[in-house]
């Protein structure tokens, strides 16, 4: 029996600022979640796509967390790449829901009456604003993204 | 014992003239305990002098503690103009006298010539000021 | 039931050039200790010069000083090592969290003639401005966020507006062209906490 395994899960986004949920299974037969890396075909599509999932309804990364933080570029050790959680992760063949958002419109949000301070990602509603479906990056749809999942028996 | 805390103390300086040497001369703010790493970056300025995003040295910085009891050293001033951070710092574990002077020197190595300053002393148009920053990491006790 | 860990986050959205954007927020009252923080910035011209203070509880973790792009962690390393970790963990219990960025804070002061000819330290009163902390007269109010009214500079330096790129009409050098800074953009914290 192997100790580690990658889950691979891949997303297809279609248009600029797309959000797709996805769900999936961990695999059967491992213990925890170790890891997480974020694959992206083009690096200009990294700046403001944010995922996050949740693990048998309790959160592990919160929909804003960037992939920015999830992905590393190959000046970085493939051992390195994955971002480890900060504690053991029970999987144990656990449901997974996630959210992936893409980024490209992320610099073109422009005035809708509250165009600077604090915002609330959440309460934006991104849709209405102009420059929406501007796309600054030249990111070229579609592309796809694969999310890795580390998981292991190790203690 | 008393309770301290982490903070990160930033002493930023401006050079206005390459050939004129920096006075580094200033009181520590009295809650610092202990300084425990050192970092000194480029914040502003060479960017406008030069097509480089890297230069490894644009001068050096000579820092002391304690009202100069303590000689920290020489210090190489790199210019790096790459989004890229790092937390790390050089370390250290210097005990802070209450209210005593941070002093030092900051030498300029870069855009010396002629063309920057002329003979007479004064700066051309070539030349921009720029902001070199010295960041203690240190323990506080406020 | 949560995770033993969380990131909370707080956006900011600058939309002129030398603005400041104070912010206050909570800590999620589920942790006990701050551990890191990083900052991400929509552009990497917008990271030179521009600065981000922070405080908890009212007492100073960075300076007003400090600068954006100390904070800021790129792709080339490792994503566990992309924060500023504090060696001692701050305590939080439901702790005012408050943090203030200001967009090319530094640039403003290289114009500065004040110093001896060849330079010197600047006054932390040239940097820091006291009364971003409280709400002032100076700064209108947004929400749970001030936000500077109007910018000032007495530098010789220009900073484009809009989508043009910065310049430096000061000086004859051609300049390494900085990535340029399109407005708004955006800032993104994150503070890592555990319990």
């Amino acid at each position: 029996m192997k100790n580690n395994k990658f889950q691979r899960i891949r997303l297809r986004v279609s248009s600029a600022g797309e959000t797709l949920r996805f769900n999936a299974v961990c695999d059967k037969g491992f213990r925890n979640i170790k890891g997480i890396f974020v694959s992206l075909p083009q690096d200009k599509a990294i700046q403001g796509s944010m995922l996050g999932f949740r693990l048998n309804n309790v959160e592990v990364l919160d929909d804003g967390h960037e992939v920015k933080n999830l992905t590393a570029s190959n000046g970085v050790a493939p051992n390195s790449k994955f971002f480890l959680f900060p504690e053991k992760i029970e999987a144990l063949g656990g449901s997974i829901e996630g959210r992936y958002t893409d980024g490209s419109k992320y610099p073109l949000l422009v005035d809708n009456g509250e165009d600077s301070g604090v915002y609330d990602p959440g309460k934006v509603d991104f849709k209405t604003l102009a420059g929406y479906t501007t796309n600054p990056y030249g990111v070229v749809f579609p592309y796809d993204v694969i999310i890795n999942i580390w998981l292991t028996n190790e203690a | 014992m008393t309770k301290t805390r982490i903070i990160y103390h930033p002493v930023p300086f401006i050079v206005r003239q390459p050939l004129t040497p920096v006075t580094i001369n200033t009181v520590l703010p009295s809650h610092i305990r202990k300084v425990t790493g050192i970092k000194v970056v480029h914040s502003v300025g060479v960017q406008s002098m030069t097509t480089a995003a890297y230069l490894p040295v644009i001068g050096y910085l000579s820092l002391e503690f304690n009202n100069k009891q303590y000689h920290f050293g020489h210090l190489d001033v790199p210019f790096d103009n790459r989004a890229e951070a790092s937390d790390a710092y050089h370390d250290a574990a210097i005990d802070i006298m209450a209210g005593s002077l941070l002093t030092g020197n900051y030498e300029n190595k870069v855009f010396t010539g002629i063309e920057y300053q002329k003979a007479d002393g004064t700066i051309t148009d070539k030349w921009s000021n720029y902001i070199v920053t010295i960041y203690l990491k240190a323990l506080s006790d406020d | 039931m949560i995770q033993g860990y969380r990131f909370q986050k707080v956006s900011l959205r600058i939309s002129k050039s030398g603005q400041r954007v104070y912010f206050n927020a909570e800590s999620h009252k589920d942790f006990s200790m701050l551990k890191g923080i990083a900052l991400s910035v929509g552009y990497d011209g917008a990271l030179f010069g521009s600065t981000f203070g922070f405080r908890v509880d009212e007492k100073k973790v960075l300076d007003e000083s400090h600068e954006a792009h100390l904070l800021v962690f790129g792709n080339d390393v490792s994503p566990n090592d992309r924060m500023l970790f504090f060696e001692t963990p701050i305590p939080i219990h439901s702790a005012k969290l408050e943090g203030i960025y200001t967009d090319s804070a530094l640039q403003s002061l290289l114009g500065n003639i004040s110093y001896s000819p060849g330079g010197g330290v600047i006054a932390a009163t040239d940097v820091n401005v006291k009364k971003t902390y409280v709400s002032g007269k100076d700064i209108v109010s947004y929400g749970n966020a001030v936000v500077d009214n109007v910018p000032v500079y007495n530098a010789p330096i220009n900073i484009g507006l809009g989508n043009s790129s910065m310049t430096m009409p000061s000086t004859g050098a051609s300049p390494s062209a900085p990535a340029p800074v399109y407005y708004p953009y955006d800032v993104k914290i994150t503070m890592f906490l555990s319990r």
